[in-house]
């Protein structure tokens, strides 16, 4: 069975406990404002550019089958349209300028890139991270690897924003050690406004799954202007509170990185900011929560 | 202070500076038919304590070097050489008889002083070491691409002895030996001259001890004044007995190092040494932690103003050490030092091994973590059976290697380290595709064959490996000519007292005295040469793309108009990448080269001769280096000691680990750098160490850390003077990061920031 990956990161430190490697599935139907990972929401692979690195040689205007690339003094330009993610260009260009995001691999493959660090998970409580997108989008390719990740004894954690039917969280369940959930947003109409989903069902599946018994993590992106209120931080306090197997609050401060590779892809993301968010001000709303809570409160 | 002597100088005319190098000539010339040993401590007299700077106010620990000299007597020390005189601008390394051959011209202020120096370096031109050797050598050997002309090298010394014994007690055991072949009628030179370079070091302390009274004398503060009296009395106390205090012991030590080395000073195993001092001291009260560590400070400010940054390298932890508690105590205080004196001298290396107490593995995170650089982390569990095979000694001796200066391997006090010949790599894999030569036609090999009769990947790779084995040859015999030179020429007293086994043998470390006579070979771009054969074997060979007849053309003209095929070469696999089949090219690279070395230098009589990939040579070398099959244009730099090539390891740490453990330990040392933001010993703290265990538990050798982030470099670039604490690592040393050209600061900002 074959799944649309769009990068395996290993020595993975922030997605999960101990070392891991943490597999990135494409396709996710949340459109969030601020997405640090904009190459994942699409459901087919895209044509990444990065402008730098272009010197306008034309190889890829010689390549392109549907003539999709364009050039003039100084400018190089793409049309997503028209394009059909083909790769012909990627191998033209001289410069490593153009990179096609979203590759089909078998559930074998991708276990055999995360079985190269099984030392570092043994000694480290670390394993496997489905990521994404959102892993529920390919949910018989994950459900897949999960069950052949825990067959050869590795630890599973799957990263969701708990945006799907919830049979599935239960068919998965038993080969998943933690759940890394995200809340992105308490008020539902804002949700709704940030995300383009409701988040009715999220906090249902929440719950549903925290009752199970299954480990989770809360991951929380905190977007200074969106959602920095108070009223929020506190809301995630009093979830945790109402919850029974939330065993840490990761604190996920907004950063640009999202917004610059929204441009390589085409896109343009509705969060505009260019800053990275100040230490300071992260450990003000770790702080915020913490008190709040009997949870640790980590930044992720 | 210089102690001028009747022989007929003309003191008017003369700087103390030019003075001394006439006197020094004359003592050699009045002594150049006796033994060499005689000869050599004679010239140690006319240099000592001529040449040593003066102690200051604020000093603690006496005895500094000079920033230059002219003639000199040591194991090392950088200079113009002889052909400088008739315009060829070469410089290096010379060992034993140093002449800086652009003395009468830099160096003197006057006609007089012109004069001089012209006399004295007519002499020399022939009678320096560097010219004795160069006899010694043929033509092949002098122009070789290995570029090494340099003679010096650095050694390690067995203080414990010097400290054990003191200077009383040596004297004692030469005395001994002395009469035993006496008895046999054997040839005391080596010993009488052992003898008289005692007393030139006991001059030196009294000379410092007169320093410090009168400076006591003039002190400003009480305070001042009893650290001057202590200084003093110290000086004195170490002329007639062995050291008793942690003090005393610091002092002895120092100054013999000082003296006995050359412009690079190898402190080596310090807690060993010291160990023991400091923890009697501490136990007795007779002194507090504090004032202990601040003459460790101490110590690390000597060994940062008179030391070279690639050298001086201090080491802690590991298997081996006599006294394992005391010594610990040592390397905690030792470690502690570091976090707190932020440069770049000494070169703290940190060993360890499963069983070793684990509060100093953390330690020497922490202080990684903050210092930014150091220590380096060597790996016992694998090294110390890895430098049994590579050197072939017991494991019992093996524990003695060490990673001296920019990572070559030696063994400490047992063995003098003979580096000072550079191979690259790369420009013997291109030899192989140009039947021996470069691309623009000098020889640099024999030939083995046109590309076009290399018809499978097997022809080519044993072309290349005939180039290898020529390299060898070549390095070997350029080692073994510099011991039969020093062998003839020079007995370096200072080092063969303290080296196994030329007191036992009764004679010089190069004339059978030293119980090893080996060398290291520098390699450089050992992974530009792997994954250019990777790249081949996949591209013409595996996929045939295109034939290596055209591959060679488009690498003579630097992929001028043939980025494509650049692209393709550049996307073949890459070592450090946890890929099987390139790591796999590199190990095996790695193995044949250093069975090669090994058979090159046993052939010539050398007890061992090893290959380490070190740094930071990397970068130059490139420089000269047409374009490799790995996709690197020309000229640009290597990549460093046994790493992957900058921007190629795209897999992360754990890849880049997984790929550097592969490497065989049994053939030679390696480096491996990584550089991490410094969150890796904040916020994942637990998770680094982790990390590093892993590693080393899968048989990492080595790993030298550097703290730094992508923001801090470009920062610096802008406001260098804002940033000039930013450390970073080449390799096997470190240097200020502003105080770096401008393209290796560049590669350093483009290498993988994880």
């Amino acid at each position: 069975m074959k799944g649309l990956i769009f990068a395996i990161e290993r020595c993975s430190l922030h997605d999960g406990p101990g070392l891991r490697t943490t597999v990135f599935l494409k396709g996710c139907p949340l459109h969030c404002h601020w997405c640090h990972n904009p190459e994942s929401q699409s459901s087919y692979p895209e044509l990444y550019f990065l402008h730098e690195k272009c010197t306008l040689c034309g190889a890829c205007v010689k390549a392109c089958p549907k003539k999709c690339h364009s050039l003039s003094v100084s400018n190089h330009d793409i049309n997503r349209v028209l394009c059909a993610a083909c790769g012909c260009c990627v191998s033209a260009c001289p410069n490593s300028a153009l990179e096609l995001k979203g590759n089909q691999m078998d559930v074998w493959e991708v276990l055999e890139e995360v079985e190269k660090d099984r030392d570092f998970y043994v000694e480290s409580g670390g394993g496997m991270t489905i990521s994404g997108g959102e892993p529920m989008m390919q949910y018989e390719f994950t459900a897949e690897l999960l069950a052949q990740s825990k067959k050869r004894g590795l630890h599973n954690c799957i990263e969701t924003s708990g945006f799907a039917p919830m049979e599935r969280y239960l068919k998965i369940r038993d080969d998943v050690d933690i759940f890394l959930y995200d809340i992105k947003e308490s008020d539902p109409k804002r949700h709704l406004k940030y995300t383009g989903v409701d988040n009715r069902q999220i906090m249902e599946n929440l719950f549903e799954i925290d009752k199970m018994g299954s480990k989770s993590i809360l991951r929380c992106p905190i977007i200074p202007g969106l959602n920095d209120r108070e009223s929020h931080l506190e809301e995630i306090a009093k979830l945790a509170g109402k919850l029974k197997n939330i065993v840490e609050i990761n604190v996920m401060p907004y950063h640009p990185m999202g917004k610059a590779k929204s441009g390589r892809i085409g896109k343009k993301q509705p969060h505009e900011s260019n800053d990275f968010t100040e230490n300071e001000k992260v450990e003000k709303w770790i702080g915020f929560i913490g008190v709040r809570t009997t949870v640790p409160v980590k930044k992720g | 202070m210089l102690d001028i002597k009747k022989s007929g100088v003309n003191k008017t005319a003369l700087s103390p500076f030019v003075a001394q190098a006439v006197e020094f000539t004359q003592a050699y010339k009045e002594h150049k038919d006796d033994h060499v040993a005689i000869r050599e401590a004679m010239c140690l007299k006319a240099q000592y304590p001529a040449i040593l700077r003066d102690l200051r106010p604020e000093d603690t620990i006496a005895g500094r070097r000079p920033e230059d000299i002219i003639v000199y007597f040591g194991t090392i020390w950088w200079h113009w050489y002889p052909e400088w005189r008739k315009g060829v601008e070469t410089a290096g390394k010379q060992g034993g008889y140093c002449v800086n051959f652009s003395a009468a011209k830099n160096c003197a202020k006057n006609d007089a002083e012109r004069k001089a120096l012209k006399k004295v370096l007519d002499f020399w031109e022939d009678e320096c070491s560097q010219s004795k050797i160069r006899k010694i050598w043929d033509d092949e050997l002098k122009n070789s691409f290995l570029g090494g002309a340099s003679t010096g090298f650095c050694m390690s010394m067995d203080f414990d002895r010097l400290l054990k014994r003191g200077v009383p007690g040596l004297i004692e055991d030469i005395i001994a030996r002395k009469s035993q072949v006496k008895k046999k009628g054997g040839d005391e030179g080596f010993l009488d001259g052992l003898l008289i370079m005692l007393d030139v070091f006991k001059d030196t302390c009294l000379h410092y001890r007169r320093q410090a009274e009168n400076l006591a004398k003039s002190a400003k503060s009480a305070k001042d004044r009893k650290r001057l009296e202590e200084t003093a009395r110290i000086l004195e106390a170490i002329t007639v007995r062995a050291p008793q205090s942690f003090r005393e012991a610091v002092q002895l030590l120092w100054l013999y190092l000082l003296m006995g080395s050359g412009k690079h000073i190898e402190p080596g195993r310090l807690d060993i040494f010291l160990g023991d001092f400091y923890a009697n001291d501490l136990d007795k009260g007779t002194i507090t932690e504090e004032e202990a560590m601040e003459l460790i400070l101490s110590l690390w400010s000597v060994i940062n103003e008179n030391g070279e940054p690639a050298v001086s390298r201090v080491v802690l932890g590991g298997k081996g050490r006599r006294n394992e508690k005391n010594a610990d105590r040592f390397a905690m205080a030792a470690l502690e030092a570091t976090r707190r004196f932020k440069n770049v001298k000494p070169q703290l290396t940190f060993r360890f091994y499963e069983g070793q107490d684990p509060k100093l593995f953390s330690k020497a995170l922490d202080v990684v973590g903050e210092n930014g650089v150091f220590p380096m982390f060597y790996n016992d569990d694998t090294n110390v059976p890895g430098a049994s095979k590579s050197l072939g000694v017991s494991l019992e001796e093996a524990v003695r290697y060490h990673p001296l200066g920019c990572g070559e391997y030696m063994l400490a006090w047992c063995s003098p380290s003979l580096l000072d010949s550079a191979w690259s790599v790369p420009k013997s894999f291109l030899a192989a595709l140009h039947d021996g030569k470069t691309c623009d036609g000098h020889k640099v090999g024999p030939g083995t064959g046109a590309v076009e009769t290399f018809d499978t990947f097997e022809k080519l790779y044993s072309a290349f490996k005939k180039q290898i084995d020529y390299a060898m040859e070549l390095s070997s015999r350029i080692y073994k000519g510099i011991c039969v030179g020093h062998q003839k020429h020079n007995a370096f007293l200072f080092a063969s007292l303290l080296s196994d086994d030329c007191l036992g043998r009764g004679r010089a470390m190069f004339d059978g005295g030293i119980r090893y006579l080996g060398g290291c070979e520098m390699g450089h771009g050992f992974t530009n040469a792997a994954d250019s054969l990777t790249a081949i074997k996949k591209i013409v060979y595996g996929e045939k793309k295109l034939s290596l007849t055209e591959l060679v053309k488009i690498l003579d003209n630097n992929f001028e108009g043939r980025e494509d095929v650049r692209k393709m070469l550049l996307n073949a696999p890459k070592f450090g990448n946890d890929d099987k089949e390139a790591d796999g090219m590199l190990a095996d690279m790695w193995k044949y080269i250093n069975k090669s070395a090994k058979l090159a230098g046993k052939k010539r009589g050398l007890d061992f001769l090893v290959v380490s990939s070190v740094n930071p040579g990397g970068y130059g070398m490139g420089k000269d280096c047409g374009a490799t099959a790995d996709g690197r244009r020309k000229g640009e730099p290597f990549a460093i000691g046994m790493a992957p090539t900058a921007g190629f390891d795209k897999k992360g740490l754990t890849a880049m680990f997984n790929s550097v453990a592969k490497v065989d330990p049994a053939h030679g040392g390696a480096t491996t750098n990584v550089k991490l933001s410094r969150e890796f010993f904040t916020a994942e703290r637990a998770k680094m160490e982790m990390l590093f265990k892993v590693y080393f538990k899968k048989g990492g050798m080595q790993a030298n850390v550097t703290v730094v982030n992508k923001d801090d470099l470009q920062a610096a670039l802008k406001e260098p003077e804002k940033y000039s604490h930013v450390m970073v690592r080449l390799g096997g040393w470190s240097a200020r990061f502003i105080d770096l050209e401008p393209m290796i600061q560049e590669e350093i900002i483009r290498r993988t920031l994880y």
